[in-house]
C-alpha cells in the first residue's frame, strides 16, 4: 500500500501548519501508524489537494475545503488539544480504508 | 559575574546558527526531550537558519539593485527598506540573545491574568512569541541611546509584558466576533495583529454611517475563485518582479530575470521559515502542554494564531484588491521608503479589518485603505531597528550601499507607532508622544464599549459562543 497523504493547510504554510503537523507526526509515529504530513500553503490549496489523500483543516468551516476532490477532517483538536483522539481516529480509519 | 559574561559573549560570538541549534538542543532536554530527538530539533534550526542567511543573500541584492535603479530613475522615489515579509523578520528576532526568555515572560503572565479572572484566554500560540521578541529588542535600541543597557532592557521586556497583556484583553474583546466568522467553538484570535482594532473601532463606527455602505452587494467566494490565482506568491513574485523592472527601467531580459527570481525569492521565504516552525514545534507543544495542565477543567477560551480565520474568502480578496493600493501609496506617500515586495498580501492588516467588519468585503476593503498609510509608516520607522538588530546579531549579511531590511507586516502597526512614540518621550521627543497619548486614551476607552456593542452583535446572530446571545447586556446602543 502507497504511503498515505496527509495535508494540513494555513495561512502561509510557514507556522501553524507546521505546528499541527509535526503533532499529527509525533502522534501518528505513537501509534505506529505510517503517512506523509506535510504542512501546506492554504493559497495553493487546491493544487496541494491534487497529490494529497486527506486534508486535516483549521479552517473546517471554509466552503472551499468542501470542493476539494480530497475528504476533509477538522483539525482545530490539533491546536486546542481538546479532542485530540477522537480526530486521530478518525484519521486512521481514513488511512487504512 | 564576569567569567559566566565571557561565556555569554563567547557563546553569542559563535554566530546565530550556531548558537541557536545549541540553545534549542539546551531547550529540548529541559522540556524533556529525548537527546536524539532535541538534537534533531536543534540541527533542523541550524539548518533552517542557514537556508535564510544563503537566501537572504540572493535575495537583498536582487530587490537592492531594482530598487536602487528605481531611485536613480525617478529621483522622486525613496525606496531605501525592503520589505522582506515577516518571515525573515521572525527569524532575525529570534537571533535576538533574549528572545527565548519571552516564553516564560507570556506563560508567567498569562497564568497570571487567568488565575485572577483578569481574562478568559488561554493562549496557546507560542509561535508568535516571536513579535514580543522584537518589541524587546527595539524598545532597549531605542532607549539605549540616552539610558544605560540594562535599564533600556528592562524597559523591553516591560513593553514586552504589556503587549501580552493587550494580546489577552484584545482576545477576549473579539471571540464572539471571531465565533461569528469562524463558528469554531471554545477559541479565540490571541494574536497581536488585533490589537489595531483599538484604532479601527472609531474609524469604523464612521465608515458605517455612509449612507451606501449596506447597500452594496458583494460575492467574496465567487470573487475568490476568479482572483485568488493573484493571491499565490509565485504568481505575485512575478508580477512585482515585472513592475519593478518597468520602474527600474530594465531591458527585456533583465525583466525576465527579475521576474523569476523575485518569484523565486517570495516562494522560497516561507519554505524555509517552515523548517524553523517544525524545529521549535515541539518547545511550543510543551510549552502549551505546560499551561494547559495548570488549569484543568477550568473554563476558558484558547488562544490561538490567526489562520483560523485563512478560510474566509473574503479575507483573501481584500488581501489582493488592497495589494496595487499598498504600491500606489508607497510611491506616493512623502514619509515611505519602504519597498512593498514579501508582505503585498498584508494578512495582518487583512485579517485584522476581516475580523472586526464581520467579513464584511466593502467596509474591510476601506478600512484597508486607511490601514495602508499606518503600516507603510511603521515599515519606514521600524527599518533601520530590525536592520540593526540583523547586523547585532549576525542574524543575515546587510551589504553596504543598499539600504534597510523590513517587513510591511508589523502587525497592530499603529499601536506600535503610538506605543514607540510614547516611549521616545523619554529621549526628550514630546511632540509625537503628547499627540499619541491623546489618541490612545481616547481610542481605548472607545474600544471597549465599541467591542461590548459588537461583539453582542455577533452573538446575536451566531447564538452566541456559549449559548449566550448577548454577552454584554450592560453595554448600550
Amino acid at each position: 500500500m502507497p504511503l498515505k497523504r496527509i495535508i494540513v493547510a494555513c495561512g502561509s504554510g510557514v507556522a501553524t501548519s507546521n505546528v499541527a503537523a509535526e503533532k499529527l507526526r509525533v502522534l501518528l509515529d505513537e501509534r505506529g501508524v505510517h503517512a506523509d504530513v506535510r504542512a501546506v500553503d492554504i493559497k495553493s490549496l487546491e493544487a496541494e489537494a491534487r497529490v494529497a489523500d486527506l486534508l486535516v483543516s483549521i479552517t473546517p468551516y471554509a466552503i472551499r475545503d468542501k470542493e476539494l476532490p480530497i475528504p476533509s477532517l477538522n483539525g482545530i483538536p490539533l491546536l486546542t488539544g481538546v479532542g485530540v483522539n477522537d480526530l486521530l481516529e478518525q484519521i486512521i480509519e481514513m488511512i487504512r480504508s | 559575574m564576569q567569567a559566566a559574561l565571557d561565556v555569554i559573549r563567547a557563546f553569542l560570538d559563535l554566530g546565530p546558527n550556531v548558537a541557536l541549534p545549541l540553545i534549542m538542543f539546551i531547550l529540548g532536554l529541559v522540556i524533556g526531550m529525548k537527546p536524539g530527538k532535541a538534537l534533531g530539533a536543534g540541527l533542523m534550526l541550524g539548518v533552517a537558519f542557514t537556508g535564510m542567511f544563503v537566501l537572504f543573500d540572493f535575495a537583498f541584492p536582487t530587490l537592492g539593485g531594482a530598487g536602487q535603479a528605481m531611485i536613480q530613475r525617478f529621483p522622486g522615489l525613496r525606496f531605501t527598506a525592503y520589505d522582506l515579509g515577516w518571515t525573515v523578520a521572525s527569524v532575525i528576532s529570534w537571533a535576538w540573545p533574549f528572545a527565548f526568555l519571552m516564553f516564560p515572560l507570556q506563560i508567567a503572565i498569562n497564568i497570571i491574568m487567568l488565575w485572577a479572572g483578569w481574562t478568559k484566554c488561554l493562549n496557546v500560540d507560542m509561535w508568535n512569541v516571536w513579535h514580543k521578541a522584537t518589541l524587546g529588542a527595539f524598545v532597549s535600541a531605542l532607549l539605549g541611546q540616552n539610558y544605560p543597557a540594562g535599564v533600556a532592557l528592562a524597559f523591553g521586556f516591560l513593553v514586552a509584558a504589556i503587549w501580552v497583556v493587550l494580546e489577552l484583553i484584545s482576545a477576549d474583546h473579539t471571540r464572539e466576533q471571531v465565533y461569528n466568522l469562524t463558528r469554531i467553538p471554545g477559541i479565540a484570535v490571541s494574536h497581536n495583529m488585533l490589537l489595531d482594532i483599538i484604532w479601527m473601532a472609531p474609524i469604523l463606527d464612521l465608515i458605517e454611517r455612509i449612507p451606501w455602505i449596506h447597500n452594496i452587494k458583494t460575492s467574496p467566494a465567487d470573487l475568490r475563485r476568479r482572483i485568488g490565482i493573484f493571491g499565490e506568491n509565485y504568481i505575485l513574485g512575478a508580477i512585482l518582479g515585472l513592475i519593478f523592472g518597468l520602474l527600474a527601467g530594465y531591458s527585456l531580459r533583465d525583466i525576465a530575470v527579475l521576474m523569476i527570481k523575485c518569484a523565486a525569492i517570495i516562494t522560497l521565504f516561507p519554505l524555509l521559515a517552515g523548517l524553523f516552525a517544525r524545529a521549535l514545534a515541539p518547545v511550543a507543544e510543551g510549552a502549551q502542554e505546560f499551561m494547559q495542565k495548570r488549569f484543568p477543567g477550568r473554563s476558558f477560551y484558547i488562544g490561538l494564531d490567526w489562520p483560523v480565520l485563512a478560510g474566509i474568502d473574503s479575507l483573501w480578496v481584500t488581501g489582493i484588491l488592497l495589494a496595487p493600493f499598498i504600491l500606489l501609496f508607497a510611491i506616493i506617500l512623502p514619509y515611505n521608503q519602504t519597498l512593498p515586495f514579501a508582505s503585498i498580501i498584508a494578512v495582518s492588516l487583512v485579517a485584522t479589518v476581516t475580523v472586526v467588519t464581520q467579513g464584511d468585503l466593502v467596509k474591510s476593503f476601506i478600512l484597508g485603505l486607511i490601514g495602508i498609510p499606518v503600516y507603510l509608516g511603521a515599515a519606514t520607522y521600524f527599518a533601520p531597528y530590525l536592520t540593526d538588530l540583523a547586523v547585532a546579531t549576525g542574524a543575515v549579511n546587510v551589504p553596504e550601499g543598499y539600504g534597510m531590511i523590513t517587513w510591511l507586516e508589523t502587525n497592530a502597526a499603529g499601536m506600535r507607532l503610538m506605543v514607540f512614540s510614547i516611549l521616545d518621550m523619554l529621549n526628550g521627543n514630546l511632540l509625537l508622544g503628547a499627540i499619541s497619548i491623546v489618541i490612545l486614551a481616547f481610542c481605548g476607552w472607545y474600544y471597549v464599549r465599541a467591542m461590548k456593542r459588537r461583539e453582542n452583535v455577533a452573538a446575536a446572530a451566531s447564538g452566541g459562543i456559549s449559548g449566550n446571545p448577548l454577552p454584554y447586556p450592560e453595554a448600550g446602543d
